[in-house]
């Protein structure tokens, strides 16, 4: 497909055409198996653009990969990290990265598997956005020893980087953090007493919320959600921001 | 349990440093701020804008027909999409249109934005092969009042009140044709006189090109 470029500055970088480039590596250079291992795909970005996180967004979609993988080996789904809110010119609300990010994915590798060296390939395609919307793609690959024995594998300080950005799961955040979430006439108050400012970011799952625009991002410890369907479920994203840090955690409370 | 109003408060302080893009939600916009597509049900609101020809078009001129709104871009790759990869803008206006169904494109992007002005839209509207109107709406006033979010997005209008808002289709990407298109749907349903299922979508696409 033709895009045709009208902002300057788009020739000559080192992103491409996509404004992003993406690369793909393991947390163990060496798996066992019947094991399994975190890959990360990572994406840089132009500065100034964007990619998209897999909830809702008023615009654009999120990256998506694709594995072709050994036979036996088997991809889970893929792990989003945390995103940040963009309000762009007419009051759109996108969930975003900038900078770069990195996607995790887990590959289960089979118990039937000769020892080797193997390939991991595969295609990853997003739309990035600044001003203009380009979809990018490119072809991504990795290699992986398969070792025959248990060993202790070095591992990638990297994927660790990219599993700290992950949202933490609901049950350990509610563990240490005294939220207290209940229904009225309608409208779900999530309390964190003590946070200073606190966040929603609705996944694909989730019933929609009115005006997300700001009840998506609050100043205090309360934080108010009003379904726009009283079915189903409120899902995504919990951000709370207390002295002297932000914690973002997976929240699910399905519909009174 | 007492209940604030988290939403009322939230306006009165700046954004931090978390949302340091934010640059729309300045304090200096006294415009409607349309949070919200209009909705199904909703009575449209007249507007009057005018095409590449410099001709006015008032939406109350149609009151008596059924007119689909569609937000353009010439230059979006959805809109690129439907109109030169998989032609499903044209066909569905060509089906339209021999239902006597009026067709409005409306760019509500601002000056300088990416597809904006009015020798661009030429160019796209007969590289397009659009014979319908194409209508400039640099302000985005009509835009905002519509609660345009994407570039396409799609409002069907029957007897000046909204019956279809949302995407064109089922497939939000740049590459691929959709399998059910919404618009093509509800245009079949409202002639054999049944209700509009879906009546509401999620638009996909590029951000509307707004000057602020």
């Amino acid at each position: 497909m033709l895009i045709v470029m009208t902002l300057g500055g788009c020739g000559g970088s080192d992103y491409g055409p996509g404004h992003a480039k993406v690369s793909l590596f393991s947390e163990k250079r060496t798996v066992t198996r019947g094991s399994n291992v975190l890959l990360g795909v990572r994406f840089d970005l132009e500065p100034g653009w964007h990619v998209y996180w897999d909830g809702q967004n008023d615009t654009g979609y999120p990256p998506h990969v694709t594995f072709e993988l050994p036979k036996g080996f088997q991809a889970g789904e893929i792990l989003w990290p945390v995103p940040k809110r963009l309000v762009s010119p007419g009051n759109i609300l996108d969930h975003v990265y900038e900078g770069h990010v990195t996607l995790l994915v887990r590959i289960t590798v089979p118990t039937e598997t000769n020892p080797g060296r193997i390939q991991i390939k595969g295609d990853a395609s997003w739309l990035a956005c600044h001003e203009v919307c380009v979809p990018g793609k490119q072809a991504i690959e990795v290699s992986l020893n398969v070792a025959g024995d248990a060993l202790t594998a070095q591992l990638n300080k990297e994927i660790e980087d990219a599993r700290a950005l992950l949202p933490l799961p609901w049950d350990e955040a509610a563990r240490v953090q005294h939220i207290d979430a209940s229904w009225q006439d309608s409208t779900l108050t999530i309390k964190r007493p003590g946070a200073s400012r606190m966040f929603f970011f609705p996944d694909t799952a989730s019933v929609p919320v009115t005006d997300l625009l700001h009840a998506g991002d609050v100043q205090g410890d309360e934080i108010t959600l009003r379904p726009q369907a009283m079915t189903g479920q409120i899902s995504g994203i919990l951000g709370i921001e207390t002295v002297p840090d932000t914690i973002y955690c997976s929240f699910k409370q399905t519909l009174p | 349990m007492t209940r604030l109003a988290p939403y009322l408060l939230c306006g009165a302080f700046t954004m931090a440093a978390f949302n340091s893009s934010s640059s729309a939600q300045g304090q200096s916009t006294p415009a409607p701020a349309v949070q919200t597509p209009l909705q199904v049900g909703a009575k449209a609101p007249d507007f009057e804008l005018k095409d590449l020809q410099g001709k006015a078009y008032k939406l109350s001129q149609f009151a008596d027909k059924i007119v689909v709104l569609e937000w353009f871009n010439p230059d979006c790759p959805f809109v690129k999409k439907h109109h030169l990869l998989t032609h499903s803008m044209i066909d569905t206006q060509a089906f339209a249109a021999k239902q006597g169904v009026v067709w409005l494109a409306i760019n509500s992007g601002g000056p300088g934005k990416q597809g904006n002005g009015l020798e661009r839209n030429k160019e796209a509207a007969k590289e397009y092969k659009m014979d319908y109107p194409v209508l400039l709406d640099e302000s985005g006033a009509v835009g905002k009042l519509y609660g345009a979010k994407t570039t396409p997005h799609m409002f069907v209008i029957s007897k000046g009140t909204v019956v279809y808002e949302g995407a064109i289709d089922d497939r939000p990407d740049t590459e691929a044709p959709g399998k059910t298109n919404y618009v093509r749907e509800a245009l079949m349903q409202l002639s054999a006189g049944k209700t509009i299922d879906p009546a509401q979508t999620k638009p996909y696409g590029c951000s509307v090109k707004y000057a602020s």
